[in-house]
């Protein structure tokens, strides 16, 4: 169960060996220029990239699961309700008896509903093929402070750590006697007697963590050197300021006039 | 009829493998003491962990003294098996030993008075008197586990099962251990102890269960497992000291002191 919550999935792709940094600019430029450019085909140029990207990385089964589950309700939501129903709809695409589709509405929602689904395939991608620890990682060896890092890091951690907990504690209460199965107020009753005993040992464990990570140095005033260095390339480095630069073009452009 | 019996039991760990091989764990218990040993690994804990119900087999029937498993939550199971985690941190969460130790007798609503009795009796034997009002995280591991074991028999279970009871205990904590276990088994309790303690095993437990990587390799009178070279080999057991001791010289099989100097001064 100490896995964190994390999605990340073990891979050899160029995505999985590309430098944390560069996933991140690439994630937010994608989703952020998603947004800002004008018109159907350039969303749908990055969406083509993305889904390149995705095959590359070899995450296109696990992804469909999630797009399905997460983005078909909300595509066949937004066809419907604009196709049906925008204001700006008065080109008849077809009509069921009195009801009328109109074309305005559809090229209004495939737009939205594309937005939306790279959004969701570039947060995805990143999160498959990104471990956690390598972005506090990569953050801290461009300046953050290890404390934050920490902070960043076991707050991914926290949450399996604390339902591991609450299950031993349940155990220890169950064996001796304490019925926590069977009908929803009995189970409710006996969140009761855990809480106090969880809240009490999470602080007992957070003492313990700090006193091991002073007793291995964590706190000394010293200059750090690195187990391992993350491969980075001049290709990379290109590449990340040319996303993080898009961003600002595109919305100037957009500023001034560009459809 | 034995009190304890497991038939076909078969139980793996999500994503892992198999704990008994097929066609599964096939054991009966009867009233007394007896050992669970085997080299780590061998299913000891999981099996113990089955008995209460903590773990759900996933093929196979579990009785334990007339109960079966299957049928009968965690909490009810606690009526009949005072069970005792092999780490007492797992175990403790009350704010007092006094807490800690009435907290399950209190949620199996047994009567007053025999709540009274009950924790009075179970402070008494693990050597906790004076220690009522203290947090158990206060005390070492050694009393902590004395709190563990005394919270387990603070309901008068019939069934008590001791996982690693003797770990980091001293000379006198081991022998009120002794004492206790022994004292449990003479009153008709089915006793368990899962244990590495060999020593222990030939002072306390008459019979013995040896698991190796999952099966059951023996199931008898400890003194004829520790006689037995090839199992212990087998199981990574080293036998009591004094057995080795009496090998050596040249004496009879014995698995404790006493059988030692009884044998010598013949």
């Amino acid at each position: 169960m100490a896995g964190g919550l994390s999605l990340y999935q073990e891979g050899a792709s160029l995505l999985h060996r590309a430098h944390p940094l560069t996933k991140g600019v690439f994630t937010l430029s994608v989703i952020a220029l998603a947004f800002i450019v004008p018109s159907l085909y350039w969303i749908l140029a990055i969406a083509l990239i993305l889904l390149i990207l995705v095959i590359v990385a070899g995450v296109l089964r696990r992804l469909i699961a999630v797009a399905l589950a997460l983005l078909l309700p909300i595509a066949v939501l937004l066809l419907a309700v604009q196709g049906f129903a925008n204001p700006a709809n008065h080109t008849v695409l077809f009509a069921i008896g009195p009801v009328v589709y109109y074309t305005e509405g559809l090229y209004i929602a495939a737009i939205a509903a594309l937005r939306i689904t790279c959004l969701v395939v570039a947060t995805f991608l990143f999160s498959f093929t990104t471990r956690p620890a390598d972005i506090t990682e990569a953050l801290m060896q461009r300046g953050l402070s290890p404390a934050m890092g920490y902070v960043v890091q076991s707050a991914l951690q926290i949450i399996p750590q604390t339902l591991d907990m609450a299950g031993r504690i349940q155990d220890a209460q169950r064996s001796r006697g304490l019925e926590t199965e069977g009908s929803l107020p009995k189970r409710a009753r006996a969140y009761l007697p855990l809480m106090l005993p969880l809240v009490l040992s999470s602080l007992v464990a957070t003492q313990e963590r700090a006193m091991a990570l002073e007793v291995r140095g964590f706190g000394l005033p010293v200059k750090r050197v690195r187990r391992y260095e993350f491969a980075d390339s001049a290709v990379q480095r290109v590449t990340r300021w040319a996303l993080a630069l898009a961003v600002p073009a595109a919305i100037v452009a957009r500023l001034l006039g560009w459809k | 009829m034995p009190d304890i019996s497991l038939e076909k039991v078969l139980f793996s760990y999500p994503g892992g493998v198999e704990v008994y091989p097929e066609p599964g764990l096939t054991l009966a218990l009867e009233s007394g003491v007896t050992a669970l040993v085997g080299e780590n690994g061998a299913g000891k804990t999981t099996l113990t962990k089955l008995l209460i119900g903590l773990l759900r087999p996933r093929s196979g029937d579990i009785n334990v003294a007339g109960l079966d498993v299957s049928k009968t939550t965690v909490a009810a199971m606690a009526k009949t098996v005072g069970y005792t985690f092999q780490n007492p941190d797992d175990q403790l969460f009350e704010r007092t030993v006094k807490a800690e130790v009435t907290f399950g007798p209190r949620v199996l609503k047994r009567p007053p008075a025999d709540v009274e009795r009950g924790v009075a009796a179970a402070i008494k034997a693990c050597g906790l008197a004076g220690k009522e009002d203290v947090h158990p995280h206060d005390l070492g591991l050694s009393e902590r586990k004395w709190v563990a074991i005394a919270s387990a028999l603070a309901s008068e279970p019939s069934v008590v099962v001791l996982d690693e009871p003797t770990l980091g205990q001293d000379y006198p904590s081991r022998q009120r251990l002794r004492e206790l276990v022994m004292r449990l088994g003479s009153e008709g309790k089915i006793v368990l102890v899962v244990t590495h303690d060999m020593d222990f095993v030939g002072e306390a437990c008459p019979t013995t269960v040896v698991l190796s990587h999952g099966a059951v390799r023996y199931a008898g009178p400890t003194s004829n497992a520790f006689g037995d070279r090839a199992l212990l080999k087998e199981a990574g057991i080293e036998p009591p000291h004094v057995t080795e001791l009496a090998q050596a010289i040249g004496l009879r099989q014995c698995v404790n002191e006493a059988e030692f100097l009884a044998t010598w001064r013949r």
